[in-house]
């Protein structure tokens, strides 16, 4: 009995589904914007069809794609970027230098490491002077400016804690170059071939 | 005046040159960008194009599955376009023109009044945009443009010295 109310509800249910008209829906159309045509003299026009008629046209051989990105890119790379890194490089290349005694002379020994990364991208030359040599008990001395990698330098004092402020240049692309200052503190034991040393960059 | 077409230099460059990089085989893409009115005359402009991986031989091409999902994504979020206004296709060395397939294609995905077919032939260096006419197609008015670039002018400023 159950089922046959169940049944008929059903039934009744689906002939009024069927009495109903078809749902409509009603899809707005997005509204167009009002524009005028992109042209003269804001921009040029480079083909063109007559206004009235479509056709096929003929173009040129396309111009070779932009350069300017790769140049960016380029003048980035080889020198935005090395001017930032290289003084790091020269940093690292500083710690190399070793100095040692001889019969109070400094030598400093350009024993040039590098990495082999930047070496691969840039051949960078590295030059490192000496500013001015600082104890902690003597007055500042300063030397000669124009020494160089592997001058020999006479030290004021026999032994002793100095600090080296050395200037580090950097030349890359053989033509641009950087400076960067660092602070190397030497000891000097007389009779000590090797002596300590560190940087501070 | 108004054109049915416009399409922005550096998407059409994009076309050509994918165009002819693949000759001899088939190229497909999507342009995306916007529709306008301008004196209750409607026209497109196709500000991007996407070229996408496709099925292709010298007379066929059918884009991969899932790209035309992620031509749309990029463009709109990247581009922030979203409006696809067409497509684009070669037919490298034999003319610009719908095939039976192609207009098939442009029934079924790109019916509305604004979407066009840009047909490129990259050997005869040709091009040309068509849009639905009835139960045909017809080749449609356009212009390839490009935004002026506004120099400094420091030789006029101030005038004689």
């Amino acid at each position: 009995m159950v089922e046959e109310e169940e049944r008929a509800k059903a039934e009744e249910e689906l002939a009024e589904e069927e009495e109903k008209p078809p749902l409509v829906v009603s899809i707005k159309e997005e509204e167009v914007e009002e524009r005028e045509p992109p042209g003269p003299p804001e921009y040029e026009v480079i083909y063109q069809t007559p206004p009235d008629k479509g056709m096929v046209l003929k173009y040129r051989e396309p111009p070779p794609k932009d350069v300017k990105p790769l140049l960016v890119a380029l003048i980035v790379t080889t020198l935005v970027l090395p001017s930032v890194l290289l003084p790091d490089l020269a940093a690292y290349e500083l710690s190399r230098v070793i100095c040692w005694q001889e019969g109070g002379f400094i030598v400093l020994d350009s024993s040039r490491g590098g990495k082999g990364f930047i070496d691969g991208i840039i051949k960078a030359f590295t030059a490192v002077r000496i500013l001015r040599i600082d104890t902690k008990v003597k007055p500042s001395w300063e030397c000669d400016k124009s020494l160089k990698v592997g001058d020999k330098i006479e030290l004021p004092v026999e032994e002793g804690f100095y600090y080296l402020i050395v200037e580090t240049e950097v030349t890359y692309l053989y033509f641009f170059r950087t400076k960067a200052y660092r602070l190397v503190s030497v000891n000097v034991f007389p009779n000590m071939r090797v002596v300590k040393y560190e940087s501070k960059g | 005046m108004v054109y049915d077409v416009y399409m922005f230099y550096d998407a059409f460059l994009k076309v050509i040159r994918h165009a002819e990089k693949h000759v001899p085989k088939e190229v497909l893409g999507y342009l995306f960008g916007n529709r306008y009115k301008w004196k209750d005359r409607e026209y497109t402009v196709i500000k991007y194009a996407f070229p996408v991986r496709a099925h292709a031989s010298e007379y066929y091409v059918e884009p991969r599955e899932g790209e035309l999902a992620k031509m749309a994504d990029i463009a709109q979020r990247k581009y922030k376009v979203k409006l696809m206004v067409g497509w684009f296709h070669s037919h490298p060395g034999y003319g610009c023109f719908l095939s039976d397939v192609d207009l098939d294609s442009q029934r079924r995905y790109f019916f509305r009044p604004y979407h066009v077919a840009l047909v490129v032939d990259p050997v005869r260096r040709e091009f040309a945009f068509f849009k639905l006419k009835g139960n045909d197609y017809d080749a449609v008015p356009c212009q390839i443009i490009r935004k002026v670039k506004r120099g400094w002018n420091i030789g006029r400023r101030g005038g004689k010295s």
